[in-house]
């Protein structure tokens, strides 16, 4: 909330409000309604025109392939797919902006993704953190790829096939996500099918818990092994919205399972490699300690101290406030007063610096001048700030206090 | 904050939260493009997409910050160069936009100078009231960075409009 209530910015930022009101014409909801039918109506139509494409297709190419003119074998080995745009049913959600179409294809011994959203499924009891205490293990009666309680809602967002048992038939993969308020847990499930058009659970794969923050993607491997690819998303809706997070800063790795005969299994360790764009960037200071000169001013220095405690070299910038009439003394590379952030009685001096390899330590010392005692208006301090595209998520030691004396 | 439970209590229907909150995330979108048809099409592009998935949107602890989250994006992104939601909008616009007052043109004027980061989290702060910590969320930004653009913001915005002031 705005805590500023003296803040003149507050008035100007009222007032715009005020103004901009009376000019703000909504459509209303019922016109909301009328085109979201809209839109609905002419998504049918082309979702139609597509999956007859999308059936005929592969006849086609069975016969071209095979010479079969029934087309493909029902004997084929499982080949891996991913979730298409095809074939019919209602829209499913799987994150904000984002909807897709359940397939109703699979390859031999798996399930179609348009029978996996409608089916129940018995999940693997979720991670003991935030969101296991709501979410549940089931049977969960899925339909359209998702279900929701009172206050929990779960869906199934990618399938993927693979013959992890080299019987040849694929089992079935799924993402599954649980969420709770705005809490959001995800994990990856095997399944196959059972008598009566039921499901049966084999068993977890994967799951979001500690330092794997989020699951982004599932596939399948080379020699019946399944790969989930993981990411250390920073932000709460994690790899269920991935436009809301700079990709850049994002460091994902696939993992690779294969079943053991009782459980699934990782090959190989989780490399956590480094964000070439991120890293720990620590600031510290001495204070400005500035006594009388002969000349009536005041003069004294301060000096920042970054530290990389990360392993990832990035630039960076350190801005320091000092009131509005200062003067800086011989400045240092790249350190200059920046005659944009005057206002308010204080400026900033910016200091715009290399890229700091991990590990290491950089000073600079500013000198200051200042042509009288000033009364702090401000509460001065510093901080640190990666260039524009690069990142410190640790922000806790991003800013120190500065303390400014004058001394007669 | 409205939870699930109060949402539902209250009977968090369409047309209400619709008629709450498609002004002030219009003005939120104005004062980032200060161009208000523009803002009007992404915020209502938003609200199509929520009510294409109500049920969850609705249910969700804080569905306005999932469409402001979706109007930001959009406004950000691509899509306001297709405007498949302007000729919808166009259609249904029965009033022409008045000319705006001298002290509207001020913030907005003022707000065009700043870096869109710098913009984007003024806004958010005083007229979406968010937290340094729901911006952050929002933006994708680490808490220090958004309380530093914060602060850049607001001292170079304040000399702005003396500047401005200045020169009337």
């Amino acid at each position: 909330m705005t805590n500023l209530d003296h803040d003149p910015l507050t008035a100007a930022f009222d007032e715009f409000r005020g103004q901009a009101a009376a000019l703000v014409k909504p459509a209303g909801a019922d016109r909301t309604r009328q085109e979201v039918r809209t839109r609905k109506r002419n998504r049918n139509v082309t979702l139609a025109t597509l999956s007859a494409l999308v059936v005929a297709i592969p006849l086609t190419a069975g016969v071209l392939l095979t010479g079969d003119p029934r087309g493909s074998s029902p004997d084929s080995k499982p080949v891996v797919r991913k979730p298409s745009a095809s074939a019919s049913g209602e829209p499913y959600f799987v994150g904000p902006g984002e909807t897709t179409h359940p397939s109703r294809t699979a390859p031999a011994g798996g399930i179609t993704e348009a029978a996996l959203y409608s089916a129940a499924l018995d999940l693997p009891a979720w991670p003991a953190e935030t969101s296991s205490a709501k979410c549940g293990t089931g049977p969960i009666p899925f339909h359209n790829g998702d279900w929701q309680t009172d206050d929990v809602a779960y869906w199934i967002a990618g399938v993927a096939y693979a013959d992890v048992d080299g019987d040849g038939r694929a089992e079935t993969f799924a993402r599954i996500f649980c969420m709770y308020q705005n809490d959001i847990a995800s994990q990856v499930v095997a399944f196959a099918p059972a008598d009566g058009d039921r499901v049966r659970t084999i068993g977890p794969v994967l799951a979001q818990t500690g330092k794997l923050m989020s699951i982004c993607g599932l596939r399948a491997g080379p020699n019946g092994a399944v790969q989930v690819e993981i990411a250390d998303f920073p932000v709460p809706w994690r790899c269920a919205d991935p436009s809301s997070a700079n990709q850049r800063y994002v460091t994902r790795q696939w993992l690779t399972f294969t079943w053991s005969g009782s459980a699934f299994v990782q090959q190989g360790t989780t490399a956590h490699p480094t964000n070439a764009y991120a890293t720990d960037l620590e600031l510290t200071s001495t204070a400005l300690v500035l006594t009388k000169q002969p000349n009536g001013h005041y003069g004294g220095s301060m000096t920042l101290t970054v530290h990389n405690t990360g392993a990832s070299a990035i630039p960076y910038k350190t801005e320091t406030v000092i009131s509005y009439g200062m003067r800086l003394v011989g400045p240092p590379h790249g350190c200059a007063l920046d005659p944009s952030t005057a206002g308010g009685g204080m400026i900033d001096v910016v200091c715009t610096a290399a890229k700091l390899s991990g590990g290491a330590t950089r000073k600079v010392t500013l000198k200051i001048d200042s042509p009288r005692r000033y009364q702090l208006t401000y509460v001065p301090d510093t901080n640190v700030i990666p260039l524009d595209g690069y990142n410190d998520p640790n922000d806790t030691n991003d800013r120190a206090p500065l303390a400014i004396q004058f001394r007669d | 904050m409205v939870d699930v439970r109060q949402a539902r209590e209250v009977g968090l229907d369409f047309d209400g939260f619709y008629a709450a909150h498609f002004q002030p995330l219009t003005i939120q979108l104005y004062a980032y493009t200060g161009d208000l048809p523009s803002a009007q099409d992404v915020v209502q592009e938003a609200f199509c997409r929520a009510l294409t998935r109500w049920k969850r949107v609705s249910a969700l602890d804080d569905p306005q910050a999932w469409v402001r989250r979706v109007a930001w994006n959009l406004a950000t992104s691509q899509w306001r160069r297709a405007r498949t939601a302007a000729a919808f909008l166009r259609k249904h616009r029965v009033e022409n936009v008045p000319a705006p007052g001298p002290d509207r043109v001020a913030l907005a004027g003022a707000l065009a100078t700043l870096p869109a980061q710098h913009r984007r989290v003024l806004i958010l702060h005083y007229l979406a009231d968010q937290s340094v910590r729901e911006i952050a969320d929002q933006v994708g930004a680490p808490e220090g960075t958004v309380k530093a653009w914060l602060h850049r913001g607001r001292a170079a915005l304040a000399a702005r409009l003396a500047e401005e002031e200045d020169e009337s």
